[in-house]
């Protein structure tokens, strides 16, 4: 059911750029800098906004600003358009970053100006340097409204054109289950939090010298065999029983779904980060109860990479091929989609248009009004544009 | 005394109003003027260009009715991004005795006004609060008491400074000068509220189309205020969605028929809105529109309660709370309110207004009022002194006298 993917341990170890762009891809960097002590990896690591400020605090050590000759110097404003520009801008600048790397890690959180609209020139850039890239993106949580999931929506599919491999990061999945209860600042710290790992170990595996290894092309295969975008989830355990625990975690996780994705998926790539200390014991539990609960005939691929960074601990990371696209737009009830959706077409009527395309064009609009071009307004982690009724499931007579 | 005029750019209507200040304190409006606006969503300027020409017209009207040429007014602001927040002062009582002296009074609100705001923030005001010395009770005038140090409590209102920048930009345009700046909510406060009601604790609730302002005075003081980007435009827009009808349908309707509490019989059950050009017709659940209004009003008013209690002056409030801008004229209102907030409710219209302008007492128009009210204020703090701002605009304002 699964393979072991050998490498040539004798090969030249790979020169990766792990670039954060945007707030959402700078906190994420920060956190491989800051959360997991930064060892291990070779490579630039870098950060890329159109806020001063924002670079300013960030932890990384080559930070650049763009945007400055085209007179964005303080952010966006949410505006992807402005990050596009303010990325071709200053693309030569740029450039030098991938005259001395092989694969470029890109890092951003979509629904903003400076990720959305910046990493798909950048991935462009970095294709035509002859670098690999990969990028690791979070789409927003539905309280960040309509606007920012529509925003993402476009940036995801500019940028699944623009990179040779793409992982999602479902931000609201991460809390599905969680209930309400959970404060906005560790909601996003959270997100960063998977944002980060997700770099992490992908920086580790293709640049450590591991026990079982994948590279890259694994990687393509995975999202060759999905629907060209990855669902991104970990588990990460300590102490006596860490291998079942962190299966665990992967498998009864929000990310998928309680574990219902894993079921679903056809194809999945686990690395196993630990330190000497782990046993064969270990990986074989967590491989065969990951694969437990994946369809029979899926294909797993798995890797370890051994760090000393991770004593005591095991780190799983589990990449998904979705047997559908990842991000879908779910529609509102009440919405002309939401009807069409519970109506079966009548027997003998023939679908005019695939369901699909429609429903990418409609969520911005039909909700948000006239305040759809707006800042939403967001108090307490609702979108205040959204009826109250609607958020509120107030039932209306008719 | 001289005019004074007062421009508030709301988000659904442009108001002037040109006052004068009487011997006996009243205040009399000689001009009005107003105009739909068109350019601004939620408090905030999305379309200059509308708004100056907007402006441009309320203006015009105002000076031609009142007979007085305007280059110069006091303009209201508001919008999402204002925030009110405390900010404290402490410094050693400079004397040996420890008396505390008129200089260290001043040395305290400097220190306390020399707020460090994020860089994209701007002040609008500045607002003391209370003395306290030694960290003993409040205080509202310290000088002559005896102690080791003095702080100051200060209210800040500040706003997001590129937005604030748009909106004097626009009043540049038009072009006029802007003598100075008030928050709505403060203005309409300083209209709708006697000193007796602010001491024994008061609130007032401007509920406009793009944003609700509030203030709080608890203790003889400005306990707290903001803004939320939520008002009238959201019912109307709950409207449009929850009965697919059009806006200025939508708002028709909320105007005409809307209650911000939901009836134990509805009668008529039903609205019809018949068939027009481009629109086919539509039934109204009455009781519906009642649900969607009384959803969005009440979550609103909760919010301004959630903020009321942080600020720990829902207690303190002896004169109850009062209603002011388009939004007071919901059917109902006051009740939701009152079960909302668990204390008298009103509806706040300005007092001391004397008119030759038929509705100027009316709720909306409290906000413009107080702005008037505001600048003769000011007037009569720091007007005297020679070559002051105020007395120099005066002076080419009244020349000019059509």
């Amino acid at each position: 059911m699964f393979k072991l993917v050998r490498k040539d341990k004798g090969s030249v170890m790979r020169r990766v750029c792990v670039l954060g762009v945007g707030d959402g891809g700078s906190h994420a960097v920060d956190g491989v800098l800051g959360g997991n002590g930064g060892e291990g990896g070779e490579g630039t690591i870098a950060v890329i906004n159109t806020d001063p400020a924002a670079l300013a605090a960030s932890r990384a050590v080559t930070k650049v600003q763009i945007g400055k000759q085209d007179g964005t110097i303080a952010g966006t404003g949410g505006d992807p358009l402005a990050g596009k520009a303010a990325a071709e801008c200053d693309i030569e600048m740029i450039r030098g970053l991938f005259t001395d790397c092989d694969a470029l890690i890109l890092a951003a959180g979509l629904g903003g100006g400076t990720g959305t609209g910046a990493a798909p020139v950048l991935l462009g850039a970095a294709r035509a340097a002859g670098v690999m890239t990969v990028a690791v993106v979070t789409t927003p949580f539905l309280f960040e409204g309509q606007a920012r999931r529509a925003t993402a929506q476009a940036g995801l599919q500019a940028i699944t054109a623009a990179a040779d491999f793409v992982c999602v990061i479902d931000n609201d999945s991460l809390f599905a289950g969680a209930g309400a209860e959970g404060d906005l600042a560790a909601a996003f710290a959270r997100a960063d939090e998977a944002l980060a790992g997700g770099i992490y170990s992908m920086w580790l595996m293709l640049t450590q010298p591991m026990l079982i290894s994948v590279d890259l092309s694994a990687f393509m295969t995975l999202a060759a065999k999905g629907s060209g975008a990855c669902r991104f989830g970990f588990g990460s355990a300590s102490g006596a029983g860490r291998a079942h625990a962190a299966a665990k975690a992967v498998k009864e996780g929000p990310v998928f779904k309680q574990g219902e994705a894993l079921r679903a998926s056809g194809a999945a790539l686990l690395c196993i980060c630990g330190s000497h200390d782990i046993t064969l014991q270990e990986v074989g539990d967590l491989v065969g109860e990951i694969g437990a609960s994946m369809p029979e005939d899926a294909d797993l691929q798995i890797a370890t990479v051994i760090n000393e960074a991770w004593r005591n601990r095991i780190f799983a990371a589990v990449w998904l091929a979705d047997r559908r696209r990842t991000v879908t737009p779910v529609p509102r009830p009440g919405t002309r989609q939401a009807a069409a959706a519970a109506t079966p077409p009548k027997p003998g009527t023939k679908p005019t248009k695939p369901a699909q395309k429609e429903l990418e064009f409609e969520p911005a609009g039909t909700t948000r009004g006239p305040f759809k071009n707006m800042t939403a307004t967001i108090l307490d982690g609702e979108d205040l544009d959204t009826p109250t009724y609607k958020r509120k499931g107030i039932e209306l007579e008719k | 005394m001289d005019p004074v005029v007062a421009l508030e750019i709301g988000t659904s209507k442009t108001v002037v109003l040109v006052g004068e200040m009487r011997e006996d304190g009243s205040l009399m409006i000689t001009g009005k003027g107003e105009h739909p606006t068109t350019g601004i969503r939620k408090g905030e300027i999305i379309d200059p260009e509308s708004v100056v020409n907007g402006a441009r017209k309320a203006l015009a009207e105002a000076e031609s009715g009142s007979s007085v040429v305007i280059n110069e007014l006091v303009l209201a602001v508001t919008g999402g991004h204002i925030r009110g927040t405390v900010h404290n002062g402490t410094v050693p009582v400079g004397e040996s005795d420890g008396v505390i002296t008129g200089g260290d009074i001043e040395e305290v609100q400097e220190l306390a006004r020399a707020v460090n705001l994020p860089e994209d923030r701007e002040m609008i005001h500045t607002i003391n609060q209370n003395y306290s010395v030694d960290d003993h009770e409040p205080v509202i005038n310290p000088e002559g008491m005896v102690g080791a140090k003095l702080s100051l409590d200060i209210l800040v209102f500040h706003g997001v400074r590129s937005l604030l920048l748009t909106t004097h930009a626009a009043v540049g345009r038009i072009p006029m000068e802007i003598q100075d700046t008030v928050f709505g909510g403060l203005a309409a406060a300083l209209a709708v509220l006697t000193p007796e009601q602010k001491r024994s604790g008061a609130v007032v609730i401007d509920l406009g189309a793009g944003t609700t302002d509030y203030i709080a005075y608890a203790g003889e003081v400005v306990a707290c205020g903001g803004s939320l980007g939520v008002g009238g435009d959201h019912v109307t827009n709950d409207i449009m969605i929850a009965f697919n009808i059009a806006q200025a349908r939508a708002e028709k309707i909320k105007k005409e028929h809307g209650r911000a509490l939901i009836p134990e019989v509805v009668d008529p059950p039903r609205l019809a809105l018949p068939a027009e050009l481009g629109f086919s017709g539509n039934v109204v659940n009455l009781r519906s529109l009642h649900t969607v209004i009384n959803a969005r009003m009440e979550e609103t008013l909760q919010k301004i309660r959630r903020r009321l209690e942080d600020a720990n002056v829902l207690t303190r409030l002896g004169s109850g709370i009062y209603l002011t801008g388009g939004g007071a004229h919901m059917r109902d209102i006051t009740a939701l309110a009152e079960s909302v907030f668990g204390v008298p409710c009103f509806t706040g219209k300005a007092r001391h207004v004397l008119s030759l302008k038929k509705g100027v007492d009316a709720p909306e128009y409290a906000t413009c009022c107080g702005l008037l009210e505001y600048a003769f204020r000011t007037r009569e703090q720091d007007g005297e002194r020679p070559g002051s701002l105020l007395s120099s605009i005066f002076k080419t304002l009244l020349g000019r006298g059509r």
